[in-house]
């Protein structure tokens, strides 16, 4: 009996195993190749959801500053537990004012943070839940009262706390505003949050919502972040363009960090931008008989779900690029004060032009988080059957040595290129720059 | 012989049936919402067997998240102007995820709604 449930639990893990690879490769027309631009980082912190407030900027600087918190230590999962408060960190959007605003930008949080001494509340003593608690009853408020609301900003519900505390409000009124608020279990006392009351004409109504939802008591017991430098993309007299970016990619992840990216993520009629700030983790190639293109791969502050839906966050590297670049926006990576990335590196790419016509080499993105530097797990399929092989990695910049032959007698084809011409043949040529096909 | 082939074949059908029927257990920091998988969709029990909101078809204006200076969460936006409430959830594996309420009390994922709708464009 137990020899045939270990025989069953093996065919089982089989039969998943070979439908998880159809699934893969049919699940686009486009396969991802044993590329040298792969690239994927491991370690990440958890998927969060922003919903439906503009805070992409808080939430993709949280991703690069816990990653730098985390991703090294011997426990990331636990390290990830301690999770730093996301309204906290909103505020450092200014350098000096306190407020949480829609929509910020992340390179002003990431620099102002770091100015102010890198220490964030803890999410569990700031949970960012309670803004929606609050707007929840303003929007009970509204349906009692049966007014349509027009605007965002009518179910806000500090926007509306703060009208109401211009006027002459009796401390009967304050004290009913004071239990309502207590009563979403915010982590103030009734004297701190009648003091933040008494004192709501002096501040504006983003001050009173980043006094209420983030307790000055949580600012005594905060989590630590290491020192680190920003490296802003691009720079100086740095073009910005695909290749820059692919570059400022690929250099970020050979370093092993995250990159923010922020971009126009959606147009409305009028052709006016809304902007999205997400993290890049990973890079790869992916090809049919035709073309290869780049991808990079987001964690987006849009739920676990997006990523599902959107191939585990595989998007093309060259549109999101052209989002970046059209629209003068940047990137961003955060490394520890003592490294730096190596500017003299460019991305590995296979041409575009049909490299795959002639290799039966099918990776599997979900199989290859083992190794930061690219060993990913390829699949031979030259016998009709899926294989694991092991591809060699190439030095950057060298002619490759070609993958571990996948069949005897099979024939490795290269693919060089120089002086306007490209030739292909089974060895490298000397004086061109040879890819292996 | 036969009867050890049997066993194996059953053994892996159902586990392959219990894994596609297991509900997808999501927490906030106040409730737990068990959701079921019903038309391409993780929704609450209410959605099973009788008809819900949250497998109604979406309002046809409503159809497109609104654009302001800062893009919205499109699945959020999209919960929102439907009747619906979006929440965060977490997942055991800690990732969160977004849950539409909406006020017959059925749940829906928020991307599974969002794509259960465009795809009806």
């Amino acid at each position: 009996m137990k020899l045939t449930i270990f025989i069953a639990l093996i065919l089982f893990t089989n039969f998943i195993h070979a439908f998880e690879v159809a699934y893969v490769t049919k699940s686009n027309g486009m396969i991802p190749v044993c590329d040298r631009s792969y690239l994927e980082l491991k370690n990440l912190p958890p998927v969060l959801d922003q919903g439906s407030k503009g805070l992409c900027y808080a939430h993709s600087s949280l991703l690069l500053l816990d990653y730098l918190r985390c991703s090294k230590t011997s426990s990331p999962t636990s390290c990830y537990q301690d999770k730093g408060s996301v309204l906290h960190l909103a505020r450092f959007d200014q350098a000096m004012g306190q407020e949480i605003e829609i929509g910020g930008i992340p390179g002003n949080v990431l620099s102002n943070f770091r100015y102010h001494k890198s220490k964030l509340a803890k999410e569990e003593c700031a949970p960012y839940s309670k803004w929606f608690e609050l707007d929840d009853l303003r929007r009970e408020e509204l349906n009692k009262l049966n007014l349509p609301s027009k605007l965002e900003g009518d179910r806000d519900y500090f926007m509306y706390l703060s009208s109401r505390l211009e006027g002459n409000v009796s401390y009967e009124d304050k004290t009913c505003f004071a239990d309502e608020i207590l009563g979403t279990g915010i982590k103030l006392n009734t004297e701190e949050i009648m003091n933040i009351l008494n004192k709501s004409k002096e501040m504006s109504w983003k001050e009173l919502r980043y006094k209420i939802l983030v307790p000055e008591s949580c600012l005594k017991n905060t989590i630590s972040y290491p020192d680190y430098k920003i490296i802003t993309y691009p720079r100086g007299k740095q073009k910005r363009d695909f290749k820059g970016i692919r570059d400022h990619v690929y250099r970020s992840l050979m370093k092993g960090y995250p990159v923010e990216a922020s971009f126009c993520a959606e147009k409305d009629s009028d052709g006016i931008c809304g902007y999205h700030s997400s993290t890049i983790v990973g890079q790869r190639q992916i090809c049919n008989q035709q073309d290869c293109r780049l991808q990079f791969r987001l964690q987006n502050s849009y739920g676990k779900s997006w990523q599902e839906y959107n191939d585990n966050g595989w998007i093309d590297a060259e549109n999101l690029s052209s989002l970046i670049a059209d629209h003068s926006m940047t990137l961003n990576t955060i490394l520890p004060d003592h490294e730096s990335l190596d500017m003299a590196l460019a991305t590995p790419l296979y041409s575009n032009s049909p490299v795959s016509r002639n290799s039966n080499q099918v990776s599997l993105s979900n199989k290859g988080k083992e190794d930061l530097f690219g060993n990913e797990s390829c699949w031979d399929i030259s016998s009709g059957s899926y294989t694991q092989v092991q591809p060699e990695r190439n030095p950057i910049n060298s002619v490759p040595t070609p993958l571990k032959p996948t069949e005897p007698g099979k024939k490795v084809i290269y693919v060089c290129k120089g002086e306007g011409k490209t030739v292909f043949s089974d060895s490298p040529q000397p004086g061109m720059e040879c890819k292996v096909r | 012989m036969l009867s050890t082939l049997v066993a194996l074949f059953t053994l892996i059908f159902s586990s392959l049936s219990w894994s596609q029927d297991r509900p997808l257990i999501l927490k906030s920091p106040e409730n737990q919402y068990v959701l079921h998988r019903k038309n391409k969709a993780w929704v609450s029990e209410t959605c099973l067997k009788a008809k819900c909101q949250a497998l109604n078809q979406a309002k046809g204006k409503n159809k497109n998240p609104s654009t302001s200076q800062w893009a919205s969460h499109p699945a959020a936006a999209f919960c929102e102007q439907n009747q619906g409430k979006h929440i965060t959830v977490t997942r055991p594996t800690g990732d969160q995820d977004g849950l539409c309420l909406f006020p017959d009390k059925s749940f829906i994922l928020s991307w599974d709604y969002f794509y259960l709708n465009r795809q009806k464009k």
